[in-house]
């Protein structure tokens, strides 16, 4: 039962931090096909019954050592040159172009009025749906992966863009990467989804799509599978022949555009962002103070141990910080490495830190 | 010319306790102080004769392996190191059971036996314990009961280098503040409702006569006032503290070391116990049937075991007090 206790008062002694931890995530193209299993069937990759996504895991999903990383969809707005009512899922295309664009982008004008409508997909940071992107690719990265945010200026994509039989051929790819925006809030604009930059490809001077840094989402838009301007024939291959991006989207399930979309991603890479809230507290024992104990091992007899005289300097040795409310609760505890001497030769200065 | 070693500072990272977490939930979470523990240590490593040096004394002591910290309440910090504002200490109190003054309860076995106030048990009891006569009345505590057989408690210098007389007292425990403000009781209160402390008038000493023991402990009832956060279903009450003033004087016929537990005493107090009304499936929940055995007889009770722990709130001697609760079957 400790009954020394020192008081830790909050203007001198508590500080608060707060801290952006960074990991790399390189997230490479064997990982989201054929690794696990004959594509497209791989045992990492779930499809569900609704068809409106696919999941991708690191590993065979009926594992429990499975982690899910990401989902692709696609989808494209309501009114589109894609949209057609003949189209395979075709409402559920508009769904999900709607349900990102709503959550990310939201509405134009008055959100009561009759002349609210759907903010759409931009190529750039403008807000004023002038070049839309009306077809898209959706990559939700896992929260376990993207923890807080995904860092600015770190997000890269690389593409394959070549022929179906030959996807990966080395001048036929194009890498987005959100190289303009950075930390500081230059290069990106704010909207629903948080912040949000244009991924381009600065070889080609292509732009590609949009990165919502606080959702995890990459929106990328159809037409990055095109080549010295013309849409690749052969994006999407089936029994039934090859198809182009547009005819994929129109023809194809969500869950087989994904699959042709899994064919041709080379590497995904970002930094993920853990923003860490600190609370440190200064733990101030003074020449005076703790320099006794009340384990039962301190004394022989009636004696204590580490004395021979009544002059000799008082020891003690501190392996624990306990932290105490009002009421003498203990609510959080720290340890030393090992054990650390204290006597009235020195004052110790411990600080420790909660993080939340 | 080296670098000095300016790391002074030690950064750890703190684990939240169960409390803590719980605290954290209801948005009650304040820390407002600090404590240092050093339950690993074991002071006895500690060698003083070390042919080295003084460098080495503590050799062992700062080899001792740190356990990891826990969530746990009650695993991290059990003693504590202490603040005196005297750094001259060379003797601290310790905590003893007095078996010397009438009324003294004795354990039976290593157990202090407390029976129901179900007007059965306790007679009994003291009939197997061999009666008045034979001091079976002293092995049993009743329920309830502020007079006779009591737990009687000395705190003191468990020494023989000082001489035990008033001026030893006067000097090493008086003048050092080590005299007991009080002591912390911690039962669990899903048997106990209530302790029995000594009143204020309450004396231990020897100042008269020839060196007899005059003892006299009244009880008043107090209750627990607050949860023991390190033992779940414990509770902690204060009881008073008595000082004690049995000190060896010249041409006493009676050496005062009759009395008292301690050639240096310090201070005692005294308890015993009320009960809940503990009904015969708590027995068997939280306990068994036991047949005691005296030397008298035997007798066959319900009988639930549990810890009474003491702590001196001045130097932080610690007493657990095994009790086992029995109701004759």
């Amino acid at each position: 039962m400790p009954r020394s206790y020192q008081p830790i008062t909050p203007a001198s002694d508590v500080q608060t931090t707060r801290t952006h931890l960074h990991e790399v995530l390189p997230l490479t193209g064997t990982i989201v096909s054929a690794t696990y299993g004959t594509f497209p069937d791989e045992g990492n990759i779930k499809n569900y019954t609704h068809g409106m996504f696919q999941s991708v895991y690191d590993y065979p999903f009926l594992s429990s050592s499975a982690n899910h990383i990401f989902d692709l969809s696609v989808g494209y707005a309501s009114g589109s040159t894609d949209a057609a009512a003949a189209n395979t899922q075709n409402s559920k295309k508009i769904n999900m172009y709607n349900i990102h664009a709503q959550t990310l982008l939201g509405f134009t004008g008055s959100l009561t009025g009759s002349n609210t409508q759907l903010r759409k997909f931009e190529s750039d940071l403008k807000l004023d749906q002038s070049g839309t992107m009306n077809s898209c690719i959706f990559i939700d990265f896992s929260r376990l992966l993207v923890k807080d945010e995904i860092k600015k200026n770190t997000f890269s994509l690389t593409l394959m863009t070549g022929a179906w039989t030959d996807a990966g051929r080395s001048d036929m790819g194009l890498t987005l990467t959100d190289a303009n925006a950075r930390v500081d809030g230059t290069g990106i604009n704010s909207t629903n989804g948080g912040d949000y930059a244009i991924l381009v490809d600065t070889t080609n001077d292509i732009t590609g799509g949009v990165v919502f840094y606080q959702a995890g989402i990459a929106v990328i838009t159809s037409s990055v599978f095109s080549h010295s301007g013309a849409l690749i024939p052969d994006y999407h291959s089936t029994s039934a022949g090859t198809a182009s991006i547009r005819q994929c989207l129109q023809s194809a399930s969500i869950s087989g555009a994904c699959d042709s979309l899994r064919h041709r991603i080379m590497n995904i890479s970002f930094n993920n962002t853990t923003q860490i809230n600190s609370t440190i507290y200064t733990c101030r024992a003074g020449y005076n103070s703790f320099n006794y104990s009340s384990n039962p091992t301190y004394l022989s007899g009636a004696k204590i141990r580490v004395k021979n005289i009544a002059s000799d300097n008082p020891i003690s040795y501190v392996t624990t910080v306990g932290l105490y409310n009002s009421q003498n609760e203990l609510l959080a505890v720290a340890k030393l490495s090992e054990p650390l001497k204290k006597s009235v030769e020195n004052e110790l200065t411990i600080r420790v830190r909660l993080d939340y | 010319m080296g670098f000095l070693d300016a790391s002074g500072d030690i950064i750890l990272d703190g684990t939240l306790t169960e409390l803590g977490r719980k605290r954290m939930a209801n948005g009650n979470f304040q820390i407002v102080k600090f404590t240092l523990g050093d339950d690993e240590i074991d002071y006895q490593l500690y060698n003083k004769n070390h042919a080295s040096g003084t460098a080495y004394y503590d050799l062992e002591i700062l080899q001792t392996p740190v356990f990891e910290a826990s969530t746990g309440i009650n695993a991290n910090i059990n003693y504590g190191l202490v603040t005196y504002s005297k750094q001259n200490l060379l003797y601290m109190p310790t905590m003893k059971r007095n078996n010397k003054v009438q009324q003294a309860a004795a354990p039976h076995n290593g157990v202090f036996y407390l029976a129901v106030n179900d007007g059965t048990t306790a007679a009994s009891l003291v009939t197997a314990f061999g009666g008045a006569q034979g001091g079976g009345h002293l092995k049993v505590l009743q329920a309830g009961q502020k007079t006779g057989t009591k737990i009687i408690i000395e705190t003191g210098l468990a020494t023989t280098e000082l001489s035990g007389d008033a001026a030893s007292v006067a000097n090493y425990v008086t003048a050092q503040g080590l005299r007991s403000t009080g002591f912390e009781v911690s039962l669990d209160t899903r048997f106990f409702t209530r302790v029995y402390q000594p009143t204020a008038g309450s004396t231990m000493n020897n100042n008269g006569g020839n060196g007899e023991a005059v003892v006299k402990f009244n009880l008043q009832a107090t209750s627990p006032t607050a949860r023991d956060q390190k033992r779940r279903h414990n509770s902690l009450a204060t009881i008073r503290a008595i000082s004690t003033n049995v000190v060896r004087r010249q041409n006493d016929a009676k050496a005062h070391t009759e009395t008292t537990q301690f050639n240096v005493p310090a201070s005692c107090t005294a308890l015993n116990f009320d009960l809940k009304i503990i009904s015969n499936e708590m027995f068997n929940r939280y306990g068994q049937n036991v047949t005691v055995v005296g030397s008298d007889g035997n007798v066959s009770c319900r009988s639930i075991d549990t810890m009474v722990i003491l702590i001196d709130k001045t130097s932080g001697a610690t007493q657990e007090l095994p009790i086992r609760i029995v109701k004759k079957i």
